[in-house]
């Protein structure tokens, strides 16, 4: 038996979990959350935990029964992988909220996980979150070290903290020999502001080193003032491909009228298919109304991708422009651009588009009758009846999405359509969408209802996400 | 370019890593959500697509449905790594192990990369090996070995995307050649490796791979049991020369695993060396 250290702040019970810690002392926990009322969460910490004991897993199980009937939420923090494994192996996972809870770890503990290229993001942002003397001393002391992995990290978490006594830092940083570190450089030198750099940033935007060009865009792009797109225009007619497309990236984040217009123009005498692509997906982001019509002008491109990007842009733009011609486009050769011309109608509420929508279905592929079913379930005025006729439908998508856009709709109806899907549908795409929407409505008895199944039930997503929800 | 990522929703989690389970065998646990996300963002991204589930529906009714399932199987599935990982190892190596044998009268040189992963490791090798002017002094193989056949194939290609290239130096990369977003590895790097596919625990990789000099195992043992990590590292030692050096990540050790091998400080990192 090792020494349980725990402690209730603010409602919530942290213990922290030692190699040592056994059977006794997880149930330590349970006598401290019987004996205080005020806690409503419990936060198992396992960070110093490499393995799990069988007899400390049963253990967790008691203490999550408890939090069951308490209504406390029980969380894991900072599991290792092989207790992952574990659990996952054990069908316990979903028992518990898994999550990592950076404030358990010392900083030179965090600062290691720099060189995790997964968390290196997450772990960058918490210290930013929590900046004080202590991180940023720690963090100069990395860029005085001169571990280019480090570093890097060390000069984003610095930015991220908008911390604007160190710019020279920041500056001293873009004479760096290694991309990753100059790249992260400038796009702190653009988070903090620093127009001074404005010019010398413009010189990395034909850089051939790796992420720089795309760095120097975003930072000037934030640095920019009335004269920038103007400058950055020029770059459109850059023979480089790679230049080119970073200057259109680099407009779109300005986003201002001029901004629109040269790129606009670029896409008369570009004539490359990548760049071109790339001028619509950015020309979507302009709320310009002229970029409707060109997106839609695109629609009847040559280029089957870039047709794509055009109705996938269109569909991000949101109701209201151009109705009839998505609807036409619906049905299009190409059943991308019928997905995406679909998805552009959610939100629409005239009876007449429904009502051509729903007539489609029978006309157009899989993936576009999904889209037609989802996009009904965003539009008022939907009337049940389609839908509902949809749950039959031998696609299990089909079925799933009509559920959904029925829950949307018409909530009471998707209930009663649940209830039955979840005892006959024989896909577990279904049957899960079916638990999901019942747990969502939680009509009475709905825990008797779902568990009535559960000896039944085969699919272990399904009985992990109700056993998760309502307990065995 | 510098994407937010696509977050996934559980619904969409569940879906996704029922297919990758299906397809690949490998499952996710819950916490490894954000892995999904930071991976898979950029392909979305690329695709048109801004929310997971129009991707499960892409590689589900697609036409090229086949294809995006590998493209997705290798994008979650192999291990991230980059040039020049964990370098200390890397830089005594070359000042100090390979010189060191070649001046005890070692006229062929056998280094091993296990797993190799999608290359990076070998080929880091092999570059700052050509830096020194090794490949000169002594015949020096590179053999690098992976259990994924995929990702064996990837690394004999030899093609990069940048996120390969966390922290190198500027004239690193005249190691390659830029087509596109992608850096292809020069032959003459190329040349001094060889891949193989085969599974580190078994103990007949000792007779596929042979005698070597020194072994880079790194960050891989903590994904095994302790009788996987114990069964690996047998091998390990049956398979060194005298001497013999193995090399593990900086966060791994051979506690409680073997009493195999006597650990050594090598400045800025530990070297096992065969006992």
């Amino acid at each position: 038996m090792g020494d349980l250290k725990y402690e209730i702040k603010n409602g919530i019970l942290k213990a922290h979990i030692n190699p040592e810690n056994d059977l006794a002392d997880i149930q330590e926990v349970l006598k401290v959350v019987e004996s205080h009322s005020e806690v409503v969460l419990i936060g198992i910490d396992m960070y110093k935990c490499s393995y799990i004991q069988s007899r400390f897993l049963a253990g967790l199980v008691a203490v999550k029964k408890l939090a069951m009937v308490r209504k406390i939420t029980i969380e894991l923090l900072n599991i290792s992988d092989q207790i992952a494994q574990v659990l996952q192996s054990t069908n316990l996972q979903k028992l518990f909220v898994i999550r990592d809870d950076y404030s358990s770890y010392p900083l030179d503990a965090l600062c290691e996980k720099f060189y995790d290229t997964e968390k290196a993001g997450i772990v960058s942002e918490y210290l930013s979150a929590n900046y004080d003397d202590d991180i940023k001393n720690k963090l100069i002391e990395i860029i005085n070290g001169g571990n280019p992995i480090l570093v890097e990290y060390a000069l984003l978490t610095m930015g991220r903290a908008q911390d604007y006594d160190n710019i020279e830092i920041y500056r001293k940083a873009l004479e760096a020999s290694e991309a990753s570190v100059k790249a992260a450089a400038i796009l702190v030198l653009g988070w903090v502001g620093d127009t001074h750099s404005k010019d010398k940033l413009y010189s990395y935007l034909t850089s051939k080193e790796i992420n720089v060009p795309e760095s120097a865009a975003a930072s000037i792009a934030l640095l920019s003032d009335d004269t920038d797109s103007e400058k950055l225009a020029k770059y459109l007619r850059d023979e480089d491909t790679r230049i080119r497309i970073v200057a259109i990236y680099a407009l779109s984040l300005i986003n201002d009228e001029k901004a629109f217009e040269y790129l606009a123009e670029a896409l008369k005498y570009e004539k490359e298919e990548q760049v071109r692509i790339q001028l619509a997906k950015k020309i979507a982001l302009f709320r310009d109304k002229r970029a409707g019509t060109i997106l839609l002008e695109l629609l009847d491109d040559g280029s089957i991708p870039l047709r794509e990007a055009a109705a996938s842009g269109l569909s991000r733009r949101g109701t209201g422009e151009f109705t009839d011609k998505l609807l036409e486009k619906v049905c299009d050769n190409d059943n991308w651009v019928g997905f995406f011309a679909a998805k552009s109608l959610a939100g629409i509420e005239d009876e007449n588009v429904i009502k051509k929508l729903e007539s489609f279905y029978d006309k157009v592929e899989q993936n576009v009758k999904l889209a037609i079913v989802e996009v009904l379930g965003k539009c008022q005025g939907v009337d049940a009846a389609f839908l509902l006729s949809k749950i039959n439908d031998e696609n299990e998508d089909i079925r799933k999405e009509a559920l959904n856009s029925l829950n949307l709709r018409h909530g009471p109806v998707a209930l009663t359509a649940a209830m039955k899907l979840y005892n006959t549908d024989s896909s577990w795409l279904v049957r899960y969408k079916a638990v999901n929407i019942i747990l969502e409505q939680k009509p009475v008895g709905y825990d008797t209802l779902l568990r009535a199944r559960l000896k039944d039930e085969t699919n272990k997503y399904i009985l992990e996400h109700i056993i998760g929800e309502i307990g065995e | 370019m510098l994407l937010n990522s696509i977050k996934i929703n559980d619904q969409e989690f569940v879906e996704l890593k029922d297919i990758i389970y299906q397809n690949s065998g490998i499952m996710f646990a819950e916490n490894k959500k954000y892995l999904l996300e930071n991976r898979l963002s950029k392909r979305l991204n690329d695709l048109n697509f801004t929310s997971f589930k129009d991707y499960i529906y892409y590689l589900k009714y697609d036409i090229k449905k086949r294809q995006e399932l590998d493209t997705l199987i290798n994008l979650v599935t192999i291990n991230e790594t980059y040039f020049l990982r964990e370098r200390g190892q890397l830089d005594y190596l070359v000042s100090n192990i390979v010189p060191d044998l070649i001046k005890a009268g070692k006229r062929s040189i056998k280094i091993w990369s296990a797993p190799c992963s999608t290359g990076e490791e070998p080929y880091s090798i092999s570059i700052l090996l050509k830096d020194a002017g090794l490949f000169d002094k002594a015949s020096i193989e590179i053999i690098a070995t992976d259990i994924n056949s995929e990702v064996v194939a990837l690394a004999k290609k030899g093609e990069y995307r940048q996120a390969s290239f966390r922290g190198v130096p500027a004239d690193f990369m005249r190691n390659f050649d830029m087509q596109g977003q992608s850096y292809f590895i020069k032959e003459e790097i190329k040349r001094h490796v060889r891949f193989n596919t085969g599974n580190i625990t078994i103990p007949s990789i000792t007779a596929m791979i042979g005698k070597v000099d020194v072994i880079f195992c790194r960050n891989v043992l903590i994904y095994f049991d302790m009788d996987g990590k114990q069964r690996t590292i047998k091998n390990f030692h049956n398979m060194l020369t005298d001497p013999g050096y193995l090399c593990l990540g900086h966060s791994e050790t051979l506690n409680k695993i073997s009493e195999d091998f006597v650990m050594k400080n090598a400045g800025t990192c530990i070297i096992y060396m065969k006992k």
